[in-house]
């Protein structure tokens, strides 16, 4: 018993420094003066906090205590507006969702209907379909439509990924759920009613994480977004972030940049974190 | 002013047709049993009552109006669903309360029945649990409580007590009958069990494959089936079945089984005719003996089941049928032994 927990807490551990360091060492970096960052061996924590890539970042002028002044750059300029792109694009796709897949996904699991195999296969065909492969396609398309450039084409694009992939990840949720149904019948609700009343309150969980991950999947998209709004007002955070690389190096205003495109994602994740946890416990019946 | 009224109730689900015919007029105020294998269309003809089926064909009445046509909620029942069914992200309250929210019942109204089934049931510790946080017999009391609030003309309840145990099970029985008596509201109560179905109901209706069987009280039941599947399901252990072909000669009624005729009394001939073909005696009517007597039929003890109070004795007859003989425990056979069977006939049936 001591053995396996002391086991389980070391590989706790070692999967904790595994993923957190490498994020640990590159978030410090936004708060170190320029010549520090550069130097060998790198300072472990900003002993000597600077803001200036903090301040730059944001399209604000820094002098620091020595007097010198450091000028916000182009490159934050556009992660600016990235930010505010990612905040329109992944708040619209997850209420599109959401608004889509409730339904969608409760008549697949409670309903019998005609043409419902042939459907689940197609969501199925859909979700298995490698989503670069209907980059070509989908790019030709929207040069057509005029949409290239455009937060609303961004927002069609990552529906077509995160619609037939969560309605399937929720089909299964639903079908878990007690049949309350008769209940809801026989206690005067109507069919729409027991989905709004009964059905949504008592899968909250699972519509919750349904959110999560539509909005970090939108969130994170870069594939389709370096093809479709790359260099365009329509650049989402991931985009403008990447455009680092092809600058002279600014380790502090990139890592100012990883804070700005972390912090919301993991918000979003803390504060409905319960629910993933919640999804698997189906409440028991019996 | 009858309870429920079921004329000629037919269901069908595609080519399934899952109850065949079905007439039957439950009293107003009566317990009454739907007793059947799984499968037999219990639920559905329960389904049908509440209107959570619609018919194919055939008329419902409840409390003397023509319910056929009208959804659940109109129809002034209430329903305890499979294992107590309960909304699982609602408190006990919030489940209670969820009867009357659809009703026209003002608030003061609503609280004054809340608080007495919330009395009756004794469940106010746990009124701010959800169902998971609850044991089965509160689950069962919370259901209970949630269908009496609604102060329905019937009461329709689908294996409430499937899923618990059997030392619960029996108490929430009794519990059940108490309260129905109390309240006086017309049941129809579902079930596999007859243990149950004998314990609870003042009417049992015995089904089969879409069709009753039998409509009577626990002790008509028993003591008089009428079809053989009744006789053979109703009892435990069940009763013996003897086959062969009944004949009337000179020397009375008999019937010529594998191991020669067995006389049969007069009276049972009479009630059934020539048609018969299979004898019922029930285990606690066959005495078992090491040496042959006139009549008797032999077997081999292949099983012994010890129950506490008494012991079953399976016997196998050379073609591998079964027999069960109730005896005392300190019977002394062994399994392998070769007896034979004395029938007590003036206990027997006919089918
Ligand atoms: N919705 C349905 N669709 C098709 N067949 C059904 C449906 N509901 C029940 N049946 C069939 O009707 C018969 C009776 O079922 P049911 O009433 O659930 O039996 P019981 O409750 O006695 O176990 C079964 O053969 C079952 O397969
Ligand atoms: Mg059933």
């Amino acid at each position: 018993m001591r053995r396996t927990s002391l086991s389980l807490g070391l590989a706790a551990l070692v999967a904790v420094i595994w993923t957190l360091l490498p994020i640990y060492w590159i978030l410090k970096t936004a708060f170190i003066a320029p010549v520090d960052a550069v130097a060998f061996p790198a300072p472990l924590w900003p002993s000597n906090p600077h803001f200036a890539a903090a301040h730059n970042i944001f399209g604000f002028g820094y002098t620091d205590a020595d007097g010198r002044e450091f000028l916000p750059a182009g490159q934050s300029k556009q992660v600016i507006n990235g930010l505010k792109n990612s905040v329109i694009v992944a708040f619209f796709v997850t209420v599109i969702t959401l608004l889509i897949i409730v339904p969608l996904s409760y008549a697949f699991a409670r309903f019998e209907f005609r043409g419902k195999t042939a459907l689940l296969m197609t969501i199925l065909f859909s979700v298995a379909v490698p989503p670069v492969s209907t980059l070509i396609p989908f790019f030709i398309l929207f040069i057509k439509l005029g949409l290239t450039g455009t937060t609303l084409g961004l927002i069609i694009i990552n529906l077509t990924i995160t619609v037939p992939f969560i309605t399937w990840m929720l089909i299964g949720y639903f079908r878990n759920l007690p049949a309350v149904e008769p209940l809801a019948r026989v206690d005067g609700f109507s069919r729409l009613s027991t989905l709004i009343f009964i059905v949504i309150p008592m899968a909250r969980s699972g519509i919750a994480v349904a959110a999560i991950v539509s909005f970090l999947f939108a969130w994170n998209e870069f594939v389709f977004a370096t093809q479709l709004v790359n260099g365009t007002p329509a650049a989402t955070l991931p985009t403008a972030v990447s455009g680092f690389l092809f600058l002279q190096p600014q380790p502090g205003l990139l890592s100012a940049s990883l804070w700005i495109s972390i912090i919301p994602a993991a918000l979003v994740a803390y504060f409905l974190q319960r629910h993933i946890a919640e999804m698997n416990l189906v409440e028991p019946v019996k | 002013m009858s309870g429920i009224e079921i004329t000629n109730l037919r269901k069908s689900f595609g080519n399934v047709r899952a109850i065949k015919e079905l007439t039957l007029t439950i009293p107003n105020g009566v317990f009454c049993v739907f007793l059947g294998p799984s499968g037999c269309g219990k639920s559905t003809m329960l389904n049908c009552v509440a209107g959570l089926e619609d018919v194919t064909s055939g008329t419902i009445k409840i409390g003397g109006h023509d319910v056929t046509n009208l959804p659940p909620h109109a129809r002034d029942i209430a329903m305890v669903f499979q294992s107590s069914l309960l909304y699982p992200h609602l408190t006990a309250l919030q489940n209670i309360r969820m009867s009357l929210k659809n009703s026209d019942t003002d608030a003061v109204e609503a609280k004054r029945r809340i608080d007495h089934a919330v009395g009756i049931l004794e469940i106010a510790s746990v009124l701010d649990k959800k169902p998971s946080a609850m044991s089965g017999g509160q689950r069962q009391r919370v259901a209970m409580a949630k269908a009496i609030v609604r102060n329905p003309t019937a009461f329709l309840m689908d294996e409430p007590l499937a899923a618990l145990d059997a030392a619960l099970r029996q108490s929430l029985r009794l519990e059940l009958v108490v309260l129905q008596r109390q309240l006086g509201t017309t049941t129809i109560f579902v079930t596999h069990d007859q243990v149950e179905a004998m314990t609870l109901g003042d009417l049992i209706v015995v089904m089969n494959d879409g069709r009753v069987e039998q409509i009577g009280t626990p002790d008509e039941i028993y003591n008089n089936p009428a079809t053989k599947f009744v006789a053979g399901f109703i009892g435990s252990p069940p009763m013996n079945f003897f086959e062969g072909q009944v004949e009337d000669s000179n020397n009375g009624p008999t019937l010529r089984t594998q191991y020669g005729p067995i006389a049969i009394p007069r009276h049972l001939f009479d009630r059934m005719g020539g048609s018969a073909h299979s004898l019922g005696v029930r285990p606690q009517h066959i005495d078992i003996n090491r040496t042959k007597t006139d009549g008797s039929i032999p077997g081999t003890v292949f099983a012994i089941e010890n129950l506490g109070k008494d012991s079953v004795i399976i016997l196998h007859d050379t073609a591998g049928h079964d027999y069960r003989v109730l005896v005392d425990p300190d019977h002394g056979y062994t399994v392998g032994e070769s007896t034979y069977m004395c029938l007590d006939l003036s206990q027997a049936h006919l089918f």
